[in-house]
């Protein structure tokens, strides 16, 4: 039989008694009027000797408040005793003080603090409260179990349904206008794009690089496309070139034209490109199909129709899907570079900056040049730099040599 | 009409017999003595020697005898006074008797009805103080039945003997001269039917036998304490009425399930198994059992009293469901 080791009362006042430390280390053989702890009271620090003889077992820890005559530790007879002792739940778990302190305080319905989880990591709920819980969303984690063993009955989980209901309530009246806080659900495309990209960033090695590019050429390019614009029958933006450069590039770096499970590259002959659109509703990304056969007329008509349609709602189901790479250009706001996170289950997304006059060295002389950001943001578990280096090296060909992307 | 459990269970036998000329009666004592408990008396003047008929003590005879009877024609009751004797003829009553409509196809009917006298009465010891019904409850085929009121008696005894199939019917030695209503006239009751003995709303308890009016009694004590039972008499243990019962705890989320019989591998384990397999998601704690102690059953009155469950300990088990953590 062990002995139990309880806080003694030290003084007549004394109700509880704060341990300050051990004077023995778990496990250590104790005799009988050994010192072995120290322990607070409201005026004092006082040691502890020893009540009996055997291998102490700590079961109150330093810091602990404990209740006079409430156990901080058991004397085991022999080793075996001792072994069983600390493999053992702990029956004689020391009676902190501050819980039933904790309790009286609590309001009549008590909704968290101390769960039935707080002791062994474990929910332990009926079948009953787990339906309730299950009908109503209800976390059991949060819900204090009042049945035997701490088990989370059908009627704690409605009382924690009912003290939810109250606590809204309460706040309006209490602050007077201080912030008003409007909830707003995510719902329907907003809820589809924080679980896309969140799930984005958990599963990917994200890693993104940038160059600036000197599109002074490329802008004089496009202005002879629009110059020629009846001839071509369509008003060619700067756009439709970033993106008929990535289509170029996408057929030299195939494995950045990709998709990818964790476990294999699916590398595609196709070049399915993913244009993203910012709506009012939400970022869109419908897909342009096959772009690699496409002219880059083709390609402006194909955009544009898109483009339009992901603006007013009106895609069909299916159009945001197949994509193999993505391009997103944030060249119409004051934003230089970014880093996009990637549409999984893609594996690079490619972003333009906007295009802006500045000092540039061209030769040894500076020269006033309409500049972009070109970034790249990269899953680094199918590539590493050495392939993003060769892409956004190409990607700068294309862009400073503005008749290489329509041949 | 007032009467006792004993006399409703003769009057079943009487009334049913004086309907159909092909039922009779034999057992140990049945004849002239008018069987041990006084069941039978008068039967063998009015039916005749025929009809109402000693045997020897040999129940593998009683058991052999009558199955041979009812599967060419007859429509036995075989009496085995103390339900401990079935043990003496359990592999009649395990195999043949139970298995035999299975077996042999659907124009080899099984009307057998085998009456015995169960439970503890005060002294009777480990070998007449038994409740046999789980061991049957393990042989398919088998419909058992064990009443505990004079209506139910009657009614129930009526139907079983009317019945194309096996059935053990258990009769509690302590019900014997408990008095209730029967009405006037014929009536039976249909097998497999359970009846709500008290209705209630915050715990279930499924009482067999003798232990139903135990549970009222508990029931009676813990309404003084505000909580309100449900007690549930199977009335037949097999088949079982599951949707009675279902229904209750759907309303009580809780359920006890007392017996006299011992605890392990008994009535309350089978019962408790099958409410958490089909009903999880509406108990709302672990069942309970009330049971004897997994002792052999003591002749000492005093020991005795302490083995079987009493009010008291079925109400203990109702107010732990109930109980919260403080």
């Amino acid at each position: 039989m062990s002995f139990e080791l309880v806080m003694p009362r030290a003084g007549l006042t004394m109700v509880e008694g704060t341990i300050s430390s051990w004077l023995v280390a778990e496990g250590a053989a104790v005799k009988k009027g050994d010192p072995i702890m120290e322990f607070e009271n409201e005026k004092n620090t006082i040691e502890f000797n020893s009540t009996g003889d055997g291998i102490l077992h700590i079961t109150a820890q330093e810091g602990d408040v404990v209740a006079v005559g409430a156990p901080i530790g058991l004397l085991a007879e022999d080793q075996a005793e001792y072994d069983a002792l600390c493999i053992a739940p702990a029956a004689a778990a020391p009676a902190p003080v501050e819980a039933p302190a904790a309790v009286s305080e609590a309001p009549a319905v008590a909704v968290v603090q101390e769960t039935a989880a707080a002791d062994t990591g474990r929910v332990r709920a009926t079948g009953l409260a787990k339906k309730i819980a299950r009908q109503k969303g209800v976390d059991l984690a949060k819900v204090q179990g009042t049945g035997p063993n701490r088990r989370i009955i059908a009627q704690d989980v409605l009382d924690y349904l009912e003290a939810q209901k109250n606590i809204p309530a309460a706040a309006p009246a209490a602050a007077v206008a201080d912030d008003v806080v409007t909830e707003i659900q995510m719902t329907g495309i907003r809820k589809a794009i924080a679980k896309n990209m969140y799930a984005s960033l958990q599963e990917m090695a994200q890693c993104t690089a940038a160059v600036e590019v000197d599109v002074t050429e490329l802008l004089a390019y496009r202005q002879k496309l629009v110059d020629n614009q009846e001839y071509l029958g369509c008003k060619v933006t700067v756009n439709d070139l970033l993106a008929m450069a990535t289509v170029k590039m996408l057929q030299k770096h195939p494995t950045a034209n990709a998709t990818f499970d964790g476990k294999t590259l699916f590398v595609h002959s196709a070049v399915n490109l993913s244009v993203a659109v910012a709506a009012e509703v939400g970022l869109m990304v419908p897909v342009v199909k096959n772009c690699e056969r496409m002219s880059l007329v083709q390609l402006h008509n194909a955009m544009t129709d898109v483009a339009i349609r992901a603006r007013d709602q009106k895609l069909k189901g299916g159009e945001q899907a197949g994509g193999t790479f993505t391009i997103s250009n944030v060249g119409m706001f004051p934003i230089d570079w970014s880093t996009p996170i990637i549409n999984p289950p893609q594996v690079a997304i490619l972003g333009f900056g906007r295009a802006v006059k500045k000092p540039a060295v061209v030769g040894d002389e500076v020269k006033v040049r309409s500049m972009m950001h070109v970034f790249l943001t990269f899953d680094h578990r199918v590539f590493d730099g050495l392939e993003v280096g060769r892409i956004l090296a190409d990607m700068q060909k294309l862009l400073e040599n503005p008749e290489l992307i329509t041949v | 009409m007032q009467m006792t459990y004993l006399q409703a269970i003769g009057d079943a036998l009487k009334e049913e017999m004086r309907r159909d000329d092909k039922i009779l009666i034999f057992g140990e004592d049945v004849a002239e003595f008018g069987n041990i408990f006084g069941v039978t008396r008068g039967m063998l003047e009015e039916f005749g020697p025929q009809r109402v008929r000693n045997t020897s003590i040999s129940e593998t005879a009683i058991i052999g005898a009558a199955l041979g009877a009812a599967v060419t024609g007859l429509r036995p009751v075989a009496e085995l006074m103390y339900a401990d004797f079935t043990m003496v003829a359990f592999s009649e009553l395990f195999h043949c008797v139970p298995k035999w409509r299975f077996m042999n196809g659907a124009e080899y009917k099984m009307p057998l009805v085998v009456r015995c006298a169960m439970g503890s009465s005060f002294g009777a010891g480990s070998e007449h103080s038994n409740c046999v019904e789980s061991l049957f409850m393990h042989s398919p085929g088998m419909t058992i039945i064990c009443p505990t009121t004079p209506y139910d008696a009657k009614g129930l005894l009526k139907s079983a003997i009317r019945s194309d199939n096996p059935i053990l019917f258990c009769e509690h030695k302590q019900l014997y001269q408990t008095k209730g209503d029967v009405p006037e006239g014929d009536y039976t009751i249909p097998i497999g039917v359970a009846d709500i003995k008290r209705p209630g709303k915050d715990v279930t308890v499924i009482a067999v036998g003798l232990m139903v009016r135990r549970a009222l009694e508990a029931a009676e004590m813990l309404e003084k304490e505000g909580i309100s039972v449900e007690v549930i008499d199977p009335r037949t243990l097999v088949p079982f009425d599951k949707e009675t019962v279902f229904n209750s705890i759907r309303k009580t989320h809780h359920v006890v399930i007392a017996e006299e019989s011992n605890k392990t591998a008994g009535i309350g384990a089978e019962l408790a198994a099958m409410i958490q397999e089909e009903m999880y998601d509406e108990l709302d704690g672990p069942i309970s059992r009330v049971a004897a102690l997994d002792i052999p059953m003591p002749y000492n009155i005093t020991l005795e009293k302490h083995v079987i469950p009493d009010a008291a300990k079925i109400a203990q088990a109702v107010r732990a469901q109930v109980e919260r953590w403080k």
